[in-house]
């Protein structure tokens, strides 16, 4: 039980905001620094609040769907909602506007963006038998947000752009564009292997705890190593991830010590997308606006004379200064 | 058009043949990842019954739950199923052209097929994430199917869904250090 608590502390540990771990996610940190200031405990793990963290999330989700559209199903959407949210209630960031869609692809694949948005693709979405594996899928997913693995690539990128960022210090929105790049183009680079491993562990975890049979991420998992990295649907998923074999063997090693205290838990069926549904269209692109997420939210913006986030708070956010 | 003809009289054939392994005679070859014992029963309790050195083929004649259950050679029992790799081993496994891939593409019974999904639909690329522009109102359209914790837990209830605890896993030896101390 120690062990346990021990070894995957940095989950807790943030939601929570009683301990600071040496996780991966601290590394670039300076936590004495930060702590100096009085920020916030999230903020001192990743060098963003969660303000800045939404609004983040919420520009690349909208890129995203400026990518590939919902798919025109409401009932759909609403259903994924329902899950994803279920799903997300048992993580240790139940109180995060979770958003959960499905978008209009072939590619087999699911996108998590900071604060809450999880994308998952159409591809993927049909490959998909029953409820405990769209469970594991998003509980995947979850767990990236959770764990803010995405915050600390954006964060490291800006890092290594900090003479551009002191350079647009004045300028907000071309301060938030160069901390998340140009489009989405956060998904194509992808995440260090250890946080697909550990977002595999956690998401295994979160579909137990809700209920389901904990193993439906593995049956995907499966499903994708079946399918082989030549597979075009899935291009963008093995350029992105670990092989879906390496995530299995990992999974196995750490899953092997506890399979006689996990629930058998329940398949549910899932519900299949409405026949001749297209992509929908409810949309006229706008250009993009890095800042406009951080200036939705008035009711929480820091002092700054020109409204939003004043951009030297979100440079020290970024920097820990 | 002969070819083309053939060619959709063997993938019905072939579809006919992953629909009969959906029912209780499904089969599936498998290779072993791993050394590994079977179990009479699939627990972890049960009387081992043999065992297989990674490499070893065989088929998985059935699933319940983690464990599925090998046939190999004169042995048959019960192991992990992330243990095992699906498919026909062939050189370059997993191209999707040979059929232990499409056997392996089906990985146990499907109860549904959606062939309506995917017709005139481009995959996303590398650049369409690059070049993306923010779409406001797809996002407000998603902001209105977003759920509440109550229509979650609702929802949840109607599927017959119950929340557990369940602590989490411990991470395998050497996948990093999370030493953790108080502040």
């Amino acid at each position: 039980m120690t062990r346990l608590v021990r070894l995957f502390a940095p989950a807790v540990g943030v939601a929570l905001g009683t301990c600071v771990t040496m996780s991966s996610l601290a590394q670039t940190i300076d936590l004495n620094r930060i702590f100096s200031i009085g920020r916030d405990a999230v903020t001192a793990v990743t060098g963003v609040s969660e303000e800045e963290e939404l609004a983040m999330g919420r520009e690349i989700a909208g890129r995203m769907l400026g990518a590939a559209p919902l798919v025109n199903d409401e009932e759909l959407q609403r259903y994924v909602n329902r899950v994803g949210r279920w799903v997300a209630m048992q993580s240790e960031r139940p109180g995060l506007p979770w958003r959960f869609a499905v978008i209009d692809t072939t590619s087999i694949n699911a996108f998590a963006t900071p604060g809450g948005y999880v994308l998952l693709t159409r591809g993927l979405y049909d490959i998909l038998d029953n409820e405990a594996q769209l469970a594991g899928v998003l509980a995947h997913e979850i767990g990236h947000i959770v764990q803010r693995h995405h915050v600390t690539v954006l964060q490291k990128s800006a890092a290594l752009s900090a003479g551009a960022q002191l350079a647009q210090r004045d300028n907000r929105s071309a301060l938030v564009n160069n901390m998340i790049g140009s489009g989405a183009e956060v998904f194509a680079r992808g995440l260090d292997k250890s946080a697909e491993y550990e977002a595999d562990a956690i998401g295994l975890v979160l579909a137990a705890r809700a209920g389901y049979n904990p193993f439906g991420l593995i049956d995907v998992l499966h499903k994708l190593a079946a399918r082989g990295a030549s597979d075009g649907s899935l291009a963008l998923l093995f350029k992105t991830h670990p092989p879906p074999g390496d995530r299995l063997e990992h999974l196995g090693e750490a899953l092997t010590p506890h399979m006689a205290r996990l629930p058998a838990g329940k398949n549910p069926d899932i519900r299949v997308i409405a026949a001749g549904a297209g992509p929908m269209r409810a949309s006229q692109p706008l250009p993009a606006e890095g800042a406009r997420g951080l200036t939705a939210q008035p009711q929480q913006k820091p002092k700054s004379e020109s409204g939003g986030v004043d951009p030297s708070q979100l440079l020290r956010g970024l920097f820990g200064r | 058009m002969q070819v083309i003809v053939r060619n959709s009289i063997f993938r019905l054939f072939a579809l006919s043949l992953l629909a009969g392994l959906a029912g209780s005679a499904w089969a599936e070859p498998v290779t072993v990842e791993r050394d590994s014992s079977l179990f009479a029963e699939p627990r972890a309790g049960a009387g081992v019954t043999g065992n297989l050195a990674k490499g070893t083929t065989g088929e998985a004649v059935a699933r319940q739950g983690a464990w599925v259950q090998v046939k190999s050679g004169t042995m048959t029992g019960w192991l992990y199923s992330f243990n095992v790799r699906f498919g026909a081993v062939t050189a370059g496994s997993g191209d999707g052209s040979g059929a232990g891939s499409a056997l392996g593409r089906v990985f146990g019974p499907r109860q549904r097929v959606n062939v309506t999904a995917t017709i005139g639909i481009r995959g996303l690329e590398e650049e369409d994430l690059k070049q993306a522009r923010f779409d406001g109102a797809q996002l407000r359209t998603l902001d209105g199917f977003a759920a509440t914790p109550e229509q979650a837990e609702t929802r949840a209830g109607v599927a017959g869904l119950s929340a557990t605890t369940v602590e989490y896993l411990s991470q395998p030896a050497g996948a990093g250090g999370s030493t953790g101390s108080s502040q």
